[in-house]
């Protein structure tokens, strides 16, 4: 009796080993699982911090699926269009299939329109060539207008 | 464009860290696996020896705990993974240490409350450790001074001469040594990362830096290369290469730098075959130990039987004979485990190293800064390559160098250094969740 239950111990200990493998790896995988969840569009610059990640607020649409004070965040290089594969799909005739590019370099938050036919716009100014998003910008595309937000918490935008 | 994204929209971005529900369930599961190791070591025993097993064993799972508690209690946000992992190495090691020489299982496990209270002291303390790149040539300077000790007033201990004997115990300073070194590299790639990663005069059809940029870097590289060969201390010697390389990429993403570094660790490395008896020994039963099973190739021999031995599910625990194994309760403790938990408890060992540096990549990745992800980077390689080196030394994968296994080996100063390693990655995580 003694000494099963010693080699029970033994073999237990082996097995302990064990369990705590599988319950470490599994905790780790939902982890992951939470993780892509709350953030997902994942993979951001290192030097920036989560706080002051860039957003587009709409802030004026007359389409069913975007309404107004609905947030993107922009954690990495975005596409703007009417393609159903876009970042942002802006289902507008107004839009084309690719509309627009936002992407962030250094820090900074870069829009460029990427060959529309109806031309992209920063606070109602054709954009030309790749410009910079300020906190505040408006930016339109056919008939939907975000709002660029870079510091979300300290403006009260949208409730 | 590359690849589909998908941007929906958010109400709110932050995370549930905070509780540290999973750090206690796996600490508890910790604190079984060592109770289980104690007690089939000594349930048919009695003395006095049982009564100090039994209460190093259960101190060691309620420091672990009482560690949790306080963090949880003052708000800690490190990494929830690394101390459990860590708990069930240190376990391993402890219990086999009681297992091989209960007189090395008393001394690791004063070392053990000894480290943990360093782990903490490092939250605690450095949990601001940005002021720690703004020192960078003092570290340097210090480095310097702790690898040239041991050469005039150091001991020598298995072929190697980098102890320091101060009577009662004995410290090891490449093993703090190393984290300085981290520390200095982090810092100073972290601020020349561009000039090096861009090049400023070109060689054919390579870009190289400017001299001046590199030199501080070449000079502590040499140096510290050098006193190694003259402390014989090849383990280190390697882990400390591997590490720089490791970082230089990782700042600059350059593989030039990997090949320059590869070609000049090839030429050292045959020099140095060349220039001294121990390091061609050791290549010379790497690569056919049994011609020389008596003399120098005893040990590894002994090392590839009691592995061999061990199976797949392992004698048993307590039932093996690793003590044929010299030196086995340090540099060979990994043949000891497969030797009585078999082929599943070495395999089990390694995916737990694996975890740590898997945590530690992805430390880094989430790191605020250059300073804190070249650190993180630095720390998880030095990690690595330590068990990377003495795992595949005990298993002839390749030649021997005595370096320890992290946190399972006997060696306070390898605990205290790998404790203070630890607290700096959980540290660097803190400051990485803390802003979600």
């Amino acid at each position: 009796m003694f000494a099963v239950l010693l080699l029970i111990l033994r073999y237990g200990f082996l097995f302990l080993l064990g369990i705590f493998i599988v319950m470490l790896v599994k905790w780790m995988v939902s982890d992951l699982y939470m993780e892509q969840e709350l953030r997902p569009a994942g993979q951001k610059e290192m030097s920036e911090t989560k706080a002051d990640t860039g957003r587009l607020v709409v802030i004026n649409s007359s389409l069913a699926d975007l309404n107004y004070g609905d947030t993107f965040l922009i954690d990495r290089d975005i596409i703007l269009g009417r393609d159903s594969g876009s970042s942002i799909v802006i289902k507008d005739t107004f839009a084309s299939n690719q509309h627009a590019r936002v992407f962030v370099r250094q820090g900074q938050y870069w829009l460029e329109d990427i060959g529309s036919t109806n031309g992209t716009f920063v606070n109602e100014a054709q954009v030309k060539q790749p410009v910079v998003l300020a906190d505040g910008d408006r930016l339109r595309v056919g008939s939907v207008t975000f709002q660029f937000v870079r510091w979300g918490h300290e403006v009260g935008l949208y409730n | 464009m590359s690849g589909v994204y998908y941007a929906a929209p958010h109400s709110n971005i932050r995370g549930s860290a905070g509780s540290r529900a999973v750090e206690k369930k796996l600490l508890f599961l910790a604190a079984l696996y060592l109770l289980a190791g104690i007690m089939s070591l000594y349930l048919d025993e009695s003395g006095a020896l049982v009564i100090i097993a039994v209460v190093a064993g259960l101190s060691v799972a309620v420091a672990f705990l009482l560690i949790h508690i306080y963090w949880k209690a003052s708000g800690f946000r490190g990494d929830h993974y690394l101390l459990p992992v860590t708990a069930v190495l240190i376990s391993t090691g402890l219990v086999f240490l009681f297992r091989l020489d209960p007189y090395y299982g008393i001394r690791q496990f004063i070392w053990i409350l000894l480290g943990l209270g360093t782990l903490v002291f490092t939250s605690r303390v450095l949990v601001n450790f940005r002021f720690l790149g703004d020192y960078k040539y003092i570290y340097a300077l210090l480095g310097l001074i702790a690898l040239i000790l041991p050469i005039f007033f150091g001991k020598v201990q298995g072929g190697a001469k980098s102890w320091l004997d101060f009577g009662f115990f004995q410290l090891q300073p490449s093993e703090f040594v190393k984290i300085l070194l981290v520390l200095f590299l982090a810092s100073y790639l972290a601020e020349n990362r561009a000039v090096l990663s861009a090049g400023t005069r070109s060689l054919g059809w390579v870009s190289l830096p400017d001299p001046r940029e590199c030199a501080p870097m070449v000079v502590m590289w040499g140096i510290s290369l050098l006193l190694l060969v003259f402390q014989r201390d090849l383990g280190a010697a390697l882990i400390y290469f591997g590490t720089f390389l490791a970082m230089v990429y990782a700042a600059t993403a350059r593989i030039f730098y990997i090949l320059f570094g590869l070609g000049f660790f090839m030429a050292g490395a045959s020099v140095s075959y060349f220039l001294f008896d121990h390091v061609r020994d050791r290549v010379l039963i790497w690569l056919n130990p049994w011609p020389y099973i008596d003399n120098i190739g005893y040990q590894i021999t002994q090392s590839l039987f009691a592995i061999g031995s061990g199976g797949i599910l392992g004698a048993g625990f307590g039932q093996g004979y690793p003590g044929y194994i010299p030196l086995v309760h340090s540099d060979f403790i990994f043949s000891a485990i497969c030797e009585e938990l078999g082929l599943l408890g070495g395999a089990g060992i390694i995916i737990l190293f694996m975890i740590l540096i898997f945590r530690g990549i992805k430390i880094a990745l989430h790191a605020r800064d250059e300073f804190s992800a070249l650190t993180a980077i630095g720390l998880t390689s030095l990690l690595g390559l330590q068990t990377f080196v003495i795992i595949a030394g005990v298993t002839r994968l390749l030649p021997l160098t005595g370096v320890t296994l992290p946190y399972i080996s006997y060696g306070g100063s390898s605990l205290l250094a790998n404790f203070i390693l630890l607290g700096l990655l959980l540290n660097i995580s803190h400051e990485a969740n803390d802003s979600l």
